[in-house]
Parts: C-alpha cells; sequence; structure tokens
C-alpha cells in the first residue's frame, strides 16, 4: 500500500506540475481548444461538443485574462474554468451564483461574446460590487470585454456583433453609461483605466460604503475621472501645472509620479518629490513607467520603497504606458 | 552602482515578476448549462412553467423570456433574476419587432 502511494506521489506530482506550468501557457490552451475542437466535429458525442464550446470560449477569455490578471488588482480576475451544470446535479443555486445558458456550438460566436462580458461583468470588484455604481461596473465590463475580443484573431467578426448587441443595448438602456464609456477607452489607451481609475474606484468604494458620500459616489467618480482625462490631454505637452499632478477627495488624495530618464537623470530628484507628496499628506502614490524606461522604473520604485515613508501596496503591469505605447509598468504605494 | 545595490535591485526586480506570476495561478468557476440541459436546469430551479406560460420577464430590459431567449440565471439574495440573451435584445430586433 505503502509502495503505491509513493509511486502516485513520484509519477503525479511532475505530471501535476508539468500540466499546471502548460496551463499557464496561452499556445497551449488555444492548442487544446482547436484539438479538442476538430475531436468533436470527427466523433459526434455530446461530452465533446460541451468540452470544444468551453475550451473555444475559455481559451478567448483566458488568453486576455493573462495578461489582465496582472493589470488588475490581485484576486480580481482568475483564469476561467467553465463549470457545467445539468439538471440532477442542481439542488440549489447559491446566493450571489449564476449560470450562463450556452448555445450549440453553432453559435460559437455568440457564446463567446456573452462568456466574455457575463465573466467580467462578474469578476470585477469582487469586494466592493454592491456599492460601486452599476453604471461603472457595465461600461468597465464593456470596456474589457472589447479589449479581449479586438484582440482575437476573429475580432472582425466578433467585434461588429458585439457593439450591435451588448454595446448597443447597454447604451439602449442607460444612455448616461456613454459618460463613462467613451472616456473609459481613452484611459484605457494610456494605462490609467486598469492603472489608476480601478484601483481609486474600489478604494473610495470601500471608505464610502456606510457614508453619505455613497450617495454621491457617480459624481465623485466622474471627478476623478476627469481630473485623469485632463492629465492626460496635457501629457504630450509636457506642461502639466503642479496641482493637476494631485488629487483630493473626501476619502483621500492621491498623486501621480511619472518616471522619465531623460539623459541619464538620477532618481534622487524623482525620491525627493515622492517623499515631499508624503509630506504634504499625499494617502496614495501611483508611480508610472513607460516602455522606454522600465529598468529606471524598477529602480525609482525600490528607492521610494526603501528611502521614503511610503508603504509599497503593489506591482501591477500595463497594457499601454503612459505615452500610449504597449507595455509599461506601476506601482501603487500607500501611506 | 555598487554590487549591493545590484543585488538589492535584481532580488527587487525577481520578486515583483514572481508575485505577478503567482497571480496567474488559480481559477474561477463559471456556472454554464448547455442548451439541451436546459429544460432540466429551470424544472429545477422551479422557472419551466413561468417560461412557459410567458410569465418570465428579463430584469434588464424587460422583455418576456422564453426558452429561445434565456441568457443568464442569478440568484440575488434567494430571489431568481432571469436575464435574456443579449443579441435577442438588441435594437435592430427591437425595431424589427416593431
Amino acid at each position: 500500500m505503502i509502495e503505491i502511494i509513493g509511486w502516485i506521489t513520484i509519477i503525479g506530482t511532475p505530471l501535476y506540475l508539468i500540466l499546471r506550468t502548460f496551463n499557464q501557457s496561452t499556445t497551449f490552451i488555444n492548442w487544446w481548444a482547436k484539438k479538442t475542437n476538430s475531436l468533436s466535429l470527427k466523433k459526434k458525442s455530446k461530452f465533446l461538443e460541451k468540452k470544444a464550446i468551453q475550451n473555444h470560449i475559455t481559451s478567448i477569455v483566458n488568453t486576455t485574462v493573462f495578461d489582465l490578471q496582472t493589470e488588475l488588482p490581485a484576486k480580481w480576475v482568475k483564469k476561467m474554468h467553465i463549470k457545467w451544470r445539468t439538471g440532477g446535479s442542481l439542488k440549489r443555486l447559491k446566493s450571489g451564483e449564476s449560470i450562463m445558458v450556452i448555445q450549440p456550438s453553432d453559435k460559437q460566436d455568440y457564446n463567446v461574446i456573452n462568456g466574455v462580458y457575463f465573466y467580467f461583468h462578474y469578476s470585477l470588484f469582487p469586494n466592493t460590487y454592491e456599492v460601486v455604481p452599476k453604471r461603472v461596473l457595465n461600461a468597465l465590463s464593456i470596456r474589457l470585454s472589447h479589449r479581449t475580443l479586438s484582440t482575437n484573431p476573429n475580432s472582425k467578426v466578433l467585434l461588429p456583433q458585439f457593439e450591435r448587441t451588448i454595446m448597443e443595448r447597454e447604451v439602449d438602456l442607460d444612455m448616461k453609461i456613454l459618460e463613462f464609456l467613451d472616456p473609459f477607452t481613452t484611459l484605457d489607451n494610456y494605462g490609467f483605466l486598469t492603472g489608476a481609475l480601478v484601483r481609486e474606484t474600489d478604494a473610495v468604494a470601500e471608505k464610502n460604503r456606510f457614508k453619505k458620500e455613497r450617495l454621491v459616489f457617480e459624481d465623485e467618480l466622474k471627478k476623478i475621472l476627469d481630473h485623469m482625462l485632463e492629465f492626460i490631454t496635457k501629457l504630450p505637452t509636457g506642461n502639466i501645472p503642479e496641482h493637476k499632478w494631485y488629487y483630493e477627495n473626501s476619502s483621500h488624495t492621491f498623486e501621480f509620479l511619472l518616471a522619465r530618464n531623460p539623459k541619464r537623470m538620477k532618481v534622487d530628484r524623482y525620491l525627493a518629490r515622492a517623499q515631499s507628496s508624503f509630506d504634504k499628506g499625499v494617502d496614495r502614490l501611483y508611480v508610472f513607467g513607460s516602455n522606454a524606461d522600465i529598468e529606471f522604473t524598477n529602480k525609482l520604485i525600490r528607492r521610494i520603497n526603501s528611502d521614503t515613508d511610503f508603504k509599497l501596496k503593489e506591482n501591477f503591469n500595463l497594457a499601454r504606458d503612459y505615452r500610449s505605447n504597449k507595455k509599461g509598468i506601476g506601482t501603487l504605494f500607500i501611506k | 552602482m555598487s554590487f549591493k545595490d545590484k543585488v538589492s535591485l535584481f532580488w527587487f526586480k525577481l520578486k515583483r515578476k514572481l508575485v505577478l506570476i503567482y497571480r496567474r495561478f488559480g481559477s474561477n468557476n463559471v456556472n454554464a448549462v448547455h442548451r439541451d440541459d436546459l429544460k432540466a436546469v429551470l424544472k429545477n430551479l422551479g422557472l419551466f412553467d413561468d417560461i412557459q406560460k410567458s410569465k418570465l420577464k428579463c430584469s434588464k430590459c424587460n422583455c418576456t423570456i422564453t426558452l429561445d431567449s434565456i441568457g443568464a440565471i442569478e440568484n440575488q439574495n434567494g430571489v431568481l433574476d432571469v436575464k435574456c440573451m443579449a443579441s435577442l435584445c438588441s435594437i435592430e430586433n427591437k425595431k424589427s419587432e416593431v
């Protein structure tokens, strides 16, 4: 008996680790989705058809989620795993749980569009979704779904369908969603949506949960949004007034620090600025680094962490940096 | 940059990468029902008769839910909330209905 357990451990552990590692690769996920799809077409079995649908949706969602996991706050989005429910196994649906209806494999496009939107809608703001205005939650789900579908090889078919159906429905039901939807796209192109805005929304929601400010939360978010948009539009000019780097509301204050390394400038100047922000009473400091300055930004972040009174709350990646180039990095420091 | 600073920076970058990689482990379960199993699930949840009698409305757009248009079922604090398939609620379809 001990021998059997020993053999299972010896063979099983590396096998488990290999599978877990392969599962981190988007190439492997996509390859596996194609394999099950071709197999299900050859052998007409319901089990294989369900497996093919499942793999097709999850491969598209997880390819984007793979990057989003390092952009959004920790534990927000995990890889999607479809759990099939059948009549027999479903006794009661737990509170907060939902079931998505999946169409047969000839309607794969519909399944993908709905699956992507459904997934983001239920994954974002896991701790504050009751407080965050529904309009904001819907706009963010739409933006991230749009980004997911636009990176798909089949985006020419999927995107127009998504825009005509889900996006059009959300706009038709609530025209005011456009107040968020359009600015979210602009912010996302500069890394400020997943970098700063979602973290600010989450933090303010948590602080205002049982305060009267919750009644005007949406207006507060609009002010933050306007502040960030104004900041972005002034970025290319390089002429940002001092007070625009900083924002204050009833819950807290935050400031931006954009790491640039022109002519091998030393990090000390930025360090002094970070410390002066702390002394000024800034609660949250966002440090963003462009793709070209990743090495310099890492040096700066390490020094702020070790040499100032700020505490490192979270490191994250960005799909686009503050110059709108692909890939950047960011860090949030708190008091 | 001193050797100590170089080691410290290397360690900082490695730690940052490992923390971000660690986030990628784990998965979220999403409940799904295949169209072929839908009747059984609806019966189990006690919704089948209401749908047959066209009593159920979509909580988003207020359209009547049918077996063909049901998109998602959600339990909100003990109350079952049903949403239609987004595509069937699109403007184009609404216009064609008019």
